[in-house]
């Protein structure tokens, strides 16, 4: 299928697909004509997944850091909820949140800034 | 660039990691969810729920949301880019049936038809095989099985018969413009004849409905050929073969293939506009009854009211169909904005439809499970007495004794089915964006609108679940 857009910035010389962007133009052909890469292009296929794997890594930081967090979270949430069904005044666990907050900074600035062992 | 085999072991290896990560997630929040869910219940059988709402649909969109986070961080490995263009849900070759089903289908399809024809029947069959067996139970054997359909479609043993006797060509060329928009407008009439209920339950008229239903199929098989009106048209067929799409037995070339289930969504994709619509209608026709029941459709319904009793309906169906149509494409849209893809938003839409299927399929198992057991015994009565004339082919039942605790049980089984479909439907749309996208950082973008609105969905869902008078 051949489709040739205005905005195409690069178009493979394999299947004539459109990208909007070189960097897919450069993952598409190594992904999909991988037998057909010349040296160039398999350099430009290694740098693209390696962009991909920075931008990867830090969404995987982050949602480490979500899941480290996460407890603290679930507890003051447990807590706050028997609170309420007790009808504790409303300021206690107003006074729990800063701990509570601080808590959940802390874990998940620990979880993303840890170093995970490199893979075998 | 085939992956090498450490790399295949590291890929193997994250999946484990985010398996469990998003069992950990699960059993963290089910229970509380279930616990909660079931708290205003007491033991009364009758007893609509109140939820202590917020902290269900909380719970639940944190499910859905967290689900978004964990594939996207954990199941995103290079590997997970997969090349080739995405299989179609095409009908199942008219050879591939079996024969004592689809003769039992025709004998079944046979006494309905003569219960709306007869006069003075008043037997409970033609509503059990309709809106029991065909409408509730063979689309929960689809998705949780396998394709029913090629089994037991009458249609199609019709269609073999047509086919047998054909000389020539059919008469005429399927009109290409016209797609699978007929199979769309048969659905969304179905859904509208459902929910209506009443006067259009009772035998006659639902026999002389499936009378003239079989007489279009027949006609339409006749005309234009059997595969094509297989394809594009017949409503059994095209149900049974969507909803399969999420089943984890499934025909393939090389035979029968077994994978987990909704496995095989992110490699499929709806051809056109005309297929979308229908996967969506697959969608709406579960929440309609919902929708009824809160305080907008009643809003409507009652607005439109000065156009009679059956036109307000009508119209609150179509209205509501073209919002949940209008909401899809809205989401394609941004989903291809995200992702910054020269590819059309038709196309992003194709692909991005069949994660709808489990969505609609949570909801159909929340409703349609426990009407379908609660209902067992009418089967039996039904069949002892197929024409309605009082006789007694088959011992009586009697009435279904439930387990104590069964409403509960129900109620909580309902959200949980309902988060389900929505994780299911996460995951599936992960799979089908890294099937489409060529980057990995595209491909996590453009699952964001989709997850947005899943989340949001979630907590809609949820929300009329809690709503009394709702026939969840």
């Amino acid at each position: 299928m051949t489709r040739r857009t205005p905005e195409a910035v690069a178009t493979c010389r394999v299947c004539g697909q459109g990208f909007a962007r070189q960097t897919y133009l450069d993952l598409h052909i190594g992904h999909e004509h991988g037998a057909a890469l010349t040296d160039a292009e398999r350099a430009a296929f290694e740098r693209a997944l390696a962009e991909e794997e920075a931008f990867l890594g830090r969404f995987q930081r982050h949602v480490r850091g979500g899941l480290a967090g996460l407890p603290v979270v679930l507890l003051y949430a447990f807590l706050l909820i028997i609170g309420i069904a007790y009808g504790v005044p409303p300021a206690l666990p107003l006074l729990l949140l800063p701990g509570v907050l601080a808590f959940t900074a802390l874990f998940y600035y620990i979880a993303y800034t840890h170093e995970p062992r490199p893979d075998a | 660039m085939r992956p090498s085999t450490a790399r295949a072991r590291t890929q193997r290896a994250s999946l484990a990691e985010a398996t469990v990560g998003l069992l950990v997630g699960v059993l963290l929040v089910l229970p509380s969810v279930g616990a909660h869910a079931g708290g205003g219940l007491g033991s009364s059988a009758e007893a609509r729920v109140s939820f202590p709402g917020w902290l269900v649909w909380v719970a639940g969109a944190a499910i859905v949301g967290l689900t978004f986070a964990l594939v996207g961080a954990f199941l995103s490995r290079p590997g997970a880019i997969r090349s080739g263009g995405p299989a179609t849900v095409d009908p199942a070759p008219l050879t591939s049936g079996h024969g004592i089903g689809q003769a039992l289908g025709v004998v079944l399809l046979l006494l309905v038809i003569l219960n709306g024809v007869l006069p003075g029947s008043a037997g409970l069959l033609p509503e059990v095989t309709v809106w029991l067996v065909a409408w509730a139970g063979l689309p929960l054997v689809a998705y949780l099985v396998l394709d029913p359909g090629p089994h037991v479609s009458p249609f199609r043993a019709i269609g073999r018969f047509i086919e047998a006797r054909r000389t020539e060509d059919p008469p005429l060329a399927y009109p290409r413009r016209l797609a699978a928009w007929p199979s769309v407008g048969l659905l969304v009439a179905a859904i509208g004849l459902e929910v209506w209920g009443g006067s259009l339950r009772d035998p006659t008229t639902v026999g002389r409905l499936v009378l003239a239903y079989t007489g279009l199929t027949v006609v339409g098989m006749a005309v234009f050929g059997t595969e094509t009106w297989l394809g594009r048209a017949e409503l059994l067929d095209r149900m049974l073969a969507w909803w399969a799409s999420l089943a984890p037995v499934g025909r393939t070339e090389q035979g029968w293939q077994v994978t987990w289930p909704g496995a095989r969504l992110g490699d499929l994709a709806a051809r056109d506009a005309s297929e979308v619509a229908f996967i969506v209608a697959l969608l709406y026709g579960v929440n309609f009854d919902g929708f009824l029941a809160t305080a907008p459709g009643q809003g409507v319904l009652s607005g439109l009211s000065g156009l009679g009793e059956v036109p307000a309906f009508a119209a609150t169906l179509l209205a509501g169909y073209g919002v949940f149509l209008a909401a899809f494409w809205a989401c394609a849209w941004a989903v291809a904005r995200m992702a910054d893809t020269l590819r059309p938003v038709g196309e992003v839409a194709g692909r991005f439809a069949l994660s709808l299927i489990p969505i609609a399929a949570g909801y159909h198992l929340a409703h349609d499970l426990f009407y379908l057991v609660e209902n067992l015994p009418l089967v039996v009565s039904a069949l002892g007495d197929p024409l309605g004339l009082g006789w007694r082919l088959l011992p009586e039942l009697g009435a279904w004794t439930l387990p104590a605790g069964w409403s509960v049980g129900v109620v909580g089984a309902q959200v949980a089915l309902i988060v389900l479909g929505h994780v299911l439907a996460v995951v599936a749309a992960h799979h089908g964006a890294f099937g489409t996208f060529p980057s990995r950082v595209q491909a996590i973008k453009s699952e964001v609108p989709l997850a947005l609105v899943m989340v949001f969905y979630t907590m809609v869902g949820l929300w009329i679940v809690s709503l009394p008078g709702v026939g969840l």
